[in-house]
């Protein structure tokens, strides 16, 4: 959404789904955790305007993590102004919540599997309280204008390894784990298989019909809107910008239809 | 008839405005190097959208969260604190290390240990020591600023003059009266160009302490520009920094002139 705001950048296919890997997590003990399913369409969510209110949240604001505690709040009748927010980086959130500080802490992969060795239970993400939040593919406008046919074997090289993903599932976790130490990211063979499992991918046939705008609204663009939307309620984006990114005027399917003419 | 006629030395009128021009320049290049797309404004934004968002930020506070004001008071309240605590420890431990064998013997194999590391490495230490409040903040900027006092001072010692502290001992003064009326007096010179030093380390780490749980600041304003991909507030942030250190600088540079009166360098 920044990508198309300032970079002039496509948004033109799905990395895969963060929605359950951007969670708040509270301590064991934490009252939070005596009400759950307060708003019955979000039954697996924790907590009530009581226990939250005034809470003190380490989270890292404008980022995936901010809109999972912001949909936390909204599910529960709550705003960012009805609770305190620190604002740092996923490190030192971990290092914080740690040493007592805040009464809940929001965290994405891999960060939030420390916090669930720790013993922290999730109170919410994205999933449980009704949102959707993917990693994407961009590219720049200019060059993706330019060059369709080289966006369209990038993808299809892509989605050679999304077929494979979802052929072999967590089989996958070695070598996984291999790539993300070569990567600089230790993670047990274990962990690596939970990072699989809970982030599912897409193909490029199911890709197509998430793009698909031809009877309405796409839900690639449904998405982005509450992206833009909670932005703009923010006021991290100007009113201006807002209007402009909810014409979804950067995203398209037209690269992704062109991978199956491309060799 | 008077023994001698003061001399008026009249700067020419270019030399007065070369600085004036200078400036211009640079800002004038800067605009067009951004308005005609050799640089992206997506990488550096123009200095009309900088001076835009500059005057915005006296009543907005969207998109980071508070007026410009507002952030620089924090920061100022932030490096201040971490200024003043690196001066009233560092100054007095390098003066005693500059003179005192047992002081430098003790302190120096720490101080040199400790030195190389950027306060930034100190970031997760300082959460389980002191929290993520103002105290976390002024430990990161007090390191940064502790070292140029620490150096400074001890070299101000060590260049008084031999031939001094010979006719001090002849005289019969002790150790302590020595490093007191010779020796301090002696590295004051150094001691202000410590304070100028340290301001500067000071709010060069602004921006490092300014990651710890920060919700305003003008470091916490350069972060919040890169997360917005807003390079206008990345400068502005900068530029405020920069101007707030230099005016300080100005008045530090004032007080100096001042006490050092008389004094020969």
């Amino acid at each position: 959404m920044f990508g198309a705001l300032r970079q002039n950048a496509y948004l033109i296919a799905i990395a895969n789904d963060e929605s359950v890997t951007n969670a708040v997590l509270v301590r064991p003990d934490s009252p939070i955790l005596k009400t759950k399913g307060f708003n019955p369409k979000h039954p697996d969510v924790f907590g009530s305007p009581e226990s939250v209110k005034g809470k003190t949240i380490l989270a890292t604001t404008i980022s995936s993590g901010h809109y999972a505690m912001s949909l936390w709040l909204k599910s529960l009748g709550l705003t960012d102004k009805d609770v305190t927010i620190k604002n740092m980086d996923p490190a030192q959130c971990v290092a914080a919540f740690e040493k007592g500080i805040g009464d809940a802490v929001v965290l994405w992969a891999p960060q939030m599997y420390n916090g669930l060795k720790k013993g922290w239970k999730v109170a919410s993400d994205v999933k449980t309280a009704g949102g959707f939040v993917p990693i994407v593919l961009i590219g720049d406008k200019e060059y993706c204008d330019k060059n369709p046919e080289e966006v369209a074997r990038f993808l299809k090289v892509y989605f050679q390894g999304i077929d494979a993903l979802r052929a072999e599932g967590v089989k996958l976790a070695p070598e996984y784990a291999r790539f993300l130490k070569w990567a600089g990211l230790n993670m047990t063979e274990e962990e690596a298989k939970m990072d699989l499992e809970l982030h599912p991918v897409f193909t490029l046939q199911e890709q197509l019909k998430m793009f698909d705008a031809s009877t309405g609204e796409s839900q690639v663009q449904a998405w982005q809107k509450d992206l833009v939307k909670f932005f703009t309620e923010l006021g991290k984006l100007k009113p201006a910008e807002g209007e402009k990114l909810l014409t979804g005027y950067y995203i398209t399917d037209k690269f992704l239809k062109l991978v199956p003419t491309v060799k | 008839m008077t023994a001698y006629r003061e001399v008026v030395v009249r700067t020419p009128l270019a030399l007065k405005i070369l600085p004036i021009v200078s400036v211009a320049t640079f800002f004038i290049a800067w605009e067009i190097v951004v308005r005609t797309g050799v640089v992206p404004d997506t990488m550096l934004a123009a200095p009309t959208t900088v001076t835009q968002l500059l005057f915005d930020k006296f009543t907005n506070v969207d998109p980071d969260g508070a007026l410009l004001h507002q952030h620089a008071w924090v920061s100022i309240q932030e490096a201040f604190g971490g200024y003043f605590l690196a001066l009233a420890v560092g100054l007095p431990l390098g003066l005693a290390m500059g003179w005192f064998n047992v002081a430098e013997g003790l302190a120096r194999p720490i101080f040199e240990i400790i030195r190389p590391i950027p306060p930034v490495a100190w970031i997760p230490l300082t959460i389980f020591w002191f929290g993520i409040g103002l105290p976390g903040k002024i430990f990161i900027i007090w390191l940064g600023g502790l070292v140029p006092c620490v150096i400074n001072a001890y070299v101000g010692v060590k260049m008084t003059n031999p031939t001094l502290i010979q006719m001090a001992r002849t005289y019969g003064a002790s150790d302590w009266q020595i490093f007191r009326q010779l020796c301090i007096p002696s590295a004051l010179p150094m001691v202000f160009g410590a304070l100028q030093i340290a301001l500067a380390c000071c709010w060069t780490n602004l921006v490092a302490a300014e990651l710890l749980a920060a919700d305003a600041g003008l470091g916490f304003m350069i972060t919040m520009g890169r997360r917005l991909a807003m390079p206008e507030m990345v400068v502005l942030g900068m530029f405020m920094v920069g101007l707030t250190g230099a005016f300080i600088g100005v008045i530090i540079d004032r007080v100096e002139k001042r006490l050092l009166a008389g004094i020969r360098r």
